[in-house]
């Protein structure tokens, strides 16, 4: 399964590095996390991302993405293709940055990281940028409310937004991914959209 | 629901638009959605805005996330031609080399302060200082009586005779 978004960035020296020291000593059968070097190019934009969007912190984002790979090689033995890789790796993540972010350790770094992402950062990201100041700036205010809102919710429900309006999986893919049921899924998306609607609707309640 | 028989979309219809959950383009319950949001613009405009708004926030999510990873593998991939040649690299290697030197040379110089003054305390014998020591012993020893001791010019010499000396007296 090819990624969605975005080209695949080179394969980082990790990766490469553990494949070849580990490959020499196994004796597992052919999985295609044996060629981890091409699994990573593949996915790590797309696995980086949900984590660097989930934690908005880069440190913490790089990390977990190797974290998530190097998981995959270990337990590779155990990937029955039931699902896709991309779906795989994703369920590896979910499970790193849900145990990640309970610690008492990353909400200390959360408040204290220098490496912490900010809205302004990303704003400048915003495309289009031979549109006319107007556009640009009533598209900076877009994306602020959507970042604050986002921060608002709770870990289940950003999970479940970014995967379905940033990662754009459909509802049977969230539902393989978080291991919940669809319905679950679709109340977890309706609770967010909400909270974006309301932070979206009150600048309009401001000015009027 | 019909949204006929409301003013506006439900929250839930809202959501299903933006989800691409809407119903099959051949039900009534579409073409019900579709008829009020020909008619109300306020639906249409904010179901527009939360459109536009969560794709500005994934493409600028992508964006911005495709830098930092780039930004993270330039990082991690160090150039060997521009590390080296940093000129802070060049004074550091400059220091290294001064400080590495610097004991050697003290040592060197402490060792051979000691061995100048011993040479001139002890000079190496030389076949002329040699003679020349000889020629003055030779000379010292030729000498009939060395000159401290001597006699003193006395005007009483005639009586100055000492009785340890003479053995013609003590007879």
């Amino acid at each position: 399964m090819e990624p969605r978004n975005g080209d695949p960035v080179a394969a980082t020296m990790p990766a490469q590095a553990i494949s070849d020291v580990l490959t020499a000593t196994d004796q597992s059968p052919a999985t295609p996390f044996d060629d981890l070097a091409s699994v990573v190019a593949l996915y790590e934009q797309r696995i980086f991302r949900f984590l660097l969007i989930s934690t908005r912190d880069n440190d913490i984002a790089q990390t977990l993405t190797q974290e998530t790979f190097l998981r995959a090689w270990l337990s590779r033995a155990s990937f029955r293709e039931d699902c896709s890789i991309a779906t795989w790796l994703m369920r590896i993540a979910l499970n790193l940055l849900r145990d990640h972010t309970r610690t008492q350790r990353f909400r200390f770094w959360k408040r204290a990281s220098a490496a912490a992402v900010d809205v302004s950062d990303v704003s400048e990201h915003i495309p289009n940028r031979d549109s006319s100041l107007e556009d640009r700036l009533v598209a900076k205010e877009q994306l602020a409310i959507v970042w604050d809102a986002v921060a608002q919710l709770s870990q289940r429900q950003r999970t479940i937004f970014l995967l379905r309006f940033v990662e754009e999986l459909d509802l049977a893919e969230i539902a393989t991914t978080t291991g919940l049921p669809i319905s679950t899924v679709k109340s977890h998306l309706y609770r967010a959209l909400a909270v974006i609607r309301a932070r979206h609707n009150s600048p309009l309640k401001d000015t009027l | 629901m019909n949204p006929h028989l409301t003013d506006h979309l439900t929250h839930e219809q809202l959501c299903d638009m933006l989800l691409a959950r809407s119903p099959h383009p051949l039900s009534s319950d579409f073409a019900a959605l579709q008829q009020h949001l020909s008619d109300c613009p306020s639906c249409t405009m904010e179901l527009a805005n939360l459109r536009t708004s969560l794709s500005v926030f994934r493409k600028a999510s992508n964006s911005y996330s495709q830098q930092q990873l780039t930004q993270l593998h330039i990082n991690s991939t160090p150039t060997p031609s521009r590390t080296i040649m940093h000129p802070i690299y060049w004074a550091a290697a400059a220091a290294l080399c001064i400080a590495a030197a610097l004991p050697v040379a003290l040592h060197r110089q402490s060792q051979s302060a000691p061995v100048s003054s011993a040479s001139t305390i002890n000079p190496a014998p030389s076949p002329q200082s040699d003679e020349a020591l000889l020629e003055e012993i030779n000379q010292e020893i030729s000498a009939p009586i060395p000159s401290p001791m001597q006699p003193l010019a006395d005007p009483t010499a005639s009586s100055a005779t000492t009785p340890s000396t003479s053995p013609s007296q003590r007879n």
